[in-house]
């Protein structure tokens, strides 16, 4: 459509003017009488005169309703939302509750360091209540030398090892 | 017949009264079959895909949110006939050769049964679209539906819709021009 056609259909408020005015255009306009036509056309082809004039499907449409269902189900009052969630939502949430359940058993039943912390613990109170261990002098070979101590946090001994020899 | 009627008689289905769903038919007929017509390109197929439509929306009242329009849910369930149509039209268009072969010595269709084709310079032209622009170009030539309307039938964003619509268009412009030429 030419751009007269755009202004006369923006301009005018009144529809009956407005479609005098663009029919007195049309007659003096090829281009925009051809693509009138064309849109009627396109409108007769996408609607057909036998869509108006076909009979009523509902004799069809009953008796198909009558050979399967006879009627729709009932709609459901009110269902929680855990209900109206899709499949794969209630899915995801029972995966999702599985594997903090793994994590969770991982974390406080499972975990070699939490047990060795509670263990290492428990020797240092029994370690606190056992007497204590005086080392006066270390020998090696018969003569004296230096000492080295060492006890591991979870050991319940003391590792003391001669580490160089003194002499005289 | 507004909407708010339109709910009426749902929810008088719905309470067991099937009858009632034939005023939704007389009403929507005219509608569907303009949907399934433009889509299908045949008069027998698109009969058989608005029938089929009117049957599902009829199981599946229950499914149906109120809120929404009732129009616009009945045209999506009518364009989901037309495309299932559509594959098994491709599959069978498949096997025709072997059909073909097979119903060689038999006689041929009644008249009645054949495709009809007597259509204008533009019914060929339509068959060229893709199944969402002939809905799309449908929908907004024969039903006056805006592209919001158009998106909530086909599933889609509004601009899609329109875009739709300027394709169809574009495309048939196109062809009536080549055609002019030849």
């Amino acid at each position: 459509m030419c751009k007269i056609y755009k202004i006369l259909y923006a301009v005018v408020p009144v529809r009956r003017w407005r479609n005098a005015l663009i029919r007195r255009h049309f007659e003096g306009c090829p281009e925009c009488a051809g693509e009138y036509e064309v849109s009627w056309e396109l409108g007769q082809t996408l609607r057909p005169s036998w869509i108006e004039k076909s009979s009523s499907l509902w004799p069809q449409v009953r008796h198909l309703i009558e050979m399967g269902e006879k009627s729709p189900a009932p709609r459901p009052k009110s269902r929680s939302l855990l209900f109206r969630a899709p499949r794969w939502a209630l899915g995801a949430i029972g995966a999702a509750a599985i594997l903090i359940a793994a994590l969770g058993y991982f974390v406080f039943v499972a975990n070699p360091h939490k047990t060795v912390k509670l263990e290492a613990s428990k020797s240092d109170v029994r370690m606190e209540a056992s007497p204590r261990v005086l080392v006066i002098s270390v020998a090696l070979k018969g003569k004296p030398a230096k000492s080295f101590i060492y006890q591991t946090p979870k050991a319940s001994f003391i590792w003391i090892t001669p580490s160089k020899e003194i002499g005289g | 017949m507004d909407s708010h009627e339109d709910h009426e008689i749902i929810s008088r289905c719905l309470g067991g009264e099937s009858e009632a769903f034939e005023m939704i038919v007389q009403k929507y007929q005219p509608g569907v079959l303009a949907l399934t017509w433009g889509v299908l390109r045949n008069r027998a197929e698109a009969e058989d895909a608005a029938q089929e439509a009117f049957f599902r929306a009829f199981l599946n009242l229950d499914k149906f949110d109120d809120s929404k329009s009732f129009k616009s849910w009945l045209y999506a369930i009518a364009f989901k006939r037309c495309l299932t149509s559509l594959v098994k039209a491709k599959a069978e268009r498949k096997n025709r050769p072997r059909i073909a072969e097979a119903t060689a010595h038999q006689s041929p269709r009644p008249e009645g049964e054949r495709r009809l084709d007597n259509l204008s310079v533009l019914g060929p032209l339509l068959g060229k679209l893709s199944a969402k622009e002939s809905l799309a170009l449908s929908l907004s030539v024969s039903e006056g539906y805006a592209a919001a309307e158009i998106a909530d039938v086909l599933h889609c964003a509004e601009s899609t819709a329109r875009v739709f619509v300027f394709n169809a268009k574009r495309k048939l412009r196109k062809m009536l021009k080549g055609q002019a030429h030849v």
